[in-house]
């Protein structure tokens, strides 16, 4: 297991004190798991094929082993992960309003101006609410926040050099 | 500090609230997967809607047109007389034969120990929404379809779908079964349209339950998905083929099965 890179520690701060803390624990959790190796799409298109068809033949694969993630390489992956974890939680987002949209809009007759569903998180006292606006806004702030960790990552690779 | 970073980490998030939730991204992921699958439906011969917690429909026309879901521990199905507030649903009825279905998001179901188990994604009739909602609480057994949605940017473990596997064996109530459980309970398959099966592999058959990732699976953690029917889809993103692939693949499945 590697152990986390000092120069990552600012970065995990950054997360904190914006609110992220969730993104800074999964970054640590996939850093101290480190790459393991995958299995191939082919084998997850078999296992489905013989789950539909009462399969057993089932090859097992000889194990192989994980590659740390340390040093400097920690910075590209930490500042990769974020960027795609988050683009993709906004595409998620974007897409699943949009389809809860289509649902509302799908045993009604047309209107000039259709409908829109807003997604609201609830837990206890707290309510999150977002709208399909509020997603376009964080999309054009990622923008900003690709630039900074690039500026960042490429700052820190300097520096390590 | 990376006041450069921070600040537009605060941008993102302040502008999608939701997810500075720690929950938030698993429940984008998870209203992704759900509303995909249920716009696939009206082709393959349903009408589908939105439903709020009280079993209400959601109208393009309400001031109210919020697609509710739990933030903090997960729970069972609240009573309709609690108000329209709790998680909302997506409800879908087979133009020709009437069957009608809810599906539900991260709720928790009974096993057969009495534990309870949450479900990302879960089909089940919708006599089971309505008799819930009288009372409030948890339906003791198997949905029809059951996803697990992973949206976490680590490769998925053995352990993972262990515990998916445990999961869905708590959950199957097979014939030999029912003179054990106790009374009064709440059996989400409703043996009129879902006849008890006798063994463990049946069960697994006549559902459907998959893991979804946004990531892939670790070698080795495709190893117990065929011989317990656990469907294993990787790399499920927005426009991706994958995803296009499992979306129609859950929507074909409750297109042959429920009606």
């Amino acid at each position: 297991m590697a152990s986390v890179d000092v120069r990552l520690l600012p970065l995990i701060e950054a997360l904190n004190s914006a609110g992220a803390v969730w993104i800074a624990t999964e970054l640590l959790d996939a850093i101290a798991r480190g790459h393991v190796p995958l299995e191939p799409p082919e084998r997850l298109k078999m296992a489905r094929i013989l789950s539909d068809e009462l399969g057993t033949d089932w090859s097992e694969e000889p194990e192989s082993a994980t590659s740390a993630i340390e040093g400097l390489a920690q910075i590209g992956f930490a500042t990769q992960y974020i960027e795609t974890r988050l683009t993709d939680a906004i595409n998620y987002l974007e897409a699943g309003l949009l389809q809860a949209d289509d649902i509302l809009d799908s045993d009604e007759r047309p209107r000039a101006r259709p409908a829109e569903i807003s997604q609201s998180i609830e837990d206890g006292e707290q309510v999150l609410e977002v709208d399909r606006a509020a997603v376009g806004n964080a999309r054009l702030a990622m923008e900003q926040l690709s630039s900074a960790l690039r500026e960042w990552r490429l700052q820190a690779e300097a520096e390590g050099q | 500090m990376l006041p450069r970073v921070e600040s537009a980490l605060n941008a993102v998030l302040g502008a999608a609230v939701t997810l500075q939730h720690a929950n938030g991204p698993g429940r984008a992921f998870e209203l992704y997967v759900m509303t995909g699958v249920a716009i696939r439906l009206p082709p393959r011969g349903f009408d589908v809607w939105l439903q709020r917690s009280d079993g209400t429909r959601v109208s393009p026309t309400d001031p109210d047109r919020r697609f509710i879901q739990r933030g903090g521990k997960p729970t069972g199905i609240s009573p309709a007389a609690s108000g329209p507030g709790n998680a909302s649903a997506i409800g879908l009825r087979h133009k020709s034969s009437g069957a009608a279905w809810e599906i539900w998001n991260g709720v928790q179901f009974r096993g057969r120990s009495s534990a309870p188990h949450e479900i990302d994604l879960a089909l089940v009739p919708e006599q089971t929404g309505a008799q819930l909602r009288l009372t409030g609480g948890m339906a003791l057994g198997r949905p029809w379809v059951s996803v697990e949605c992973k949206d976490v940017g680590t490769a998925g473990s053995l352990d993972e779908m262990r515990a998916f596997v445990a999961r869905m064996y708590d959950l199957t109530v097979l014939h030999g079964h029912r003179r054990y459980l106790p009374t009064g309970q709440v059996i989400c398959s409703g043996p009129a349209i879902y006849p008890a099966p006798v063994t463990y592999r049946d069960a697994n058959q006549a559902a459907f339950s998959a893991i979804v990732r946004r990531t892939r699976f670790a070698r080795g953690s495709a190893a117990m998905t065929a011989y317990y029917s656990v469907r294993p889809y990787a790399q499920v993103v927005v426009n991706a083929p994958e995803a296009t692939q499992f979306l129609d693949e859950v929507a074909d499945w409750i297109a042959i099965h429920c009606h």
